[in-house]
């Protein structure tokens, strides 16, 4: 891993068009302000960890459970009134 | 009764070009995360006016989410995205923007399943492009109890 040295208001340059500044120091809190290409996803680490972890949990072949609970009624009212969604249903 | 969840999928359907057929799937550039490489789904309703939905690869069978309208079990669900997330789904206005949450269903307890309210789907649902988005700021949970016990 590269490790650079920085002071508070210098930067760093990443590849095309990513700059990360540090903009604040404070204790064991650093604040950095990163400016990217729109393209580019930027993430707090462990958030984007939790969410590819629930995801990959939640990915399923599977539909019995939800079956299960359709059909004994516990679900029966939660309803949608979201008309656009019919827009992306497979007909 | 619950119909039968169909999911004989035709590969040509994300080939076709505009005017979308209603066959045609949403497609998500960057994927949904954690499956950056399979972009091209099939959203398959369960039964009319279920809040619960099928999102299903188009190109891998046995990959899907049960996903669903957010709306229906947290009514003031609103969250807020970034210019460039709304720009890059070309979403100008807002009611063309549809909103689900993907949803984990426990094996042992299948009652106790969340969906997550802080990595949302938005889809343009007029050019049916979607993205998965995670909230950073936002106080909405990766793992939201759908079924609300007293």
């Amino acid at each position: 891993m590269l490790v650079l040295t920085r002071k508070l208001g210098e930067k760093i340059s990443i590849g095309n068009g990513i700059m990360v500044v540090v903009t604040e120091i404070r204790g064991n809190h650093v604040k950095l302000g990163v400016e990217a290409p729109k393209e580019v996803s930027i993430y707090r680490e462990e958030v984007l960890r939790r969410t590819i972890e629930e995801n990959k949990a939640a990915a399923t072949g599977d539909l019995q459970e939800l079956q299960g609970l359709l059909d004994s009624g516990q679900l029966g009212k939660l309803k949608t009134g979201n008309k656009e969604l019919n827009k992306c249903l497979k007909k | 009764m619950l119909e039968e969840v169909n999911v004989d999928i035709e590969r040509s359907t994300c080939e076709q070009p505009e005017p979308l057929d209603p066959e045609y799937c949403i497609r998500f550039q960057s994927g949904i995360l954690g499956f950056p490489t399979i972009t091209n789904y099939l959203l398959i309703a369960y039964e009319e006016g279920q809040s619960f939905f099928r999102l299903q690869a188009a190109d891998q069978d046995d990959l899907g989410f049960v996903v669903i309208d957010p709306l229906s079990f947290a009514p003031d669900y609103q969250p807020k995205f970034s210019k460039s997330d709304l720009e890059s789904l070309k979403i100008t206005d807002p009611e063309s923007m549809v909103l689900l949450a993907i949803v984990s269903i426990p094996k042992d307890e299948p009652s106790a399943m969340t969906a997550n309210l802080m990595s949302p789907l938005v889809i343009n649902a007029r050019l049916r492009k979607g993205k998965q988005i995670v909230l950073s700021n936002s106080e909405y949970a990766i793992r939201e109890a759908i079924i609300k016990t007293a």
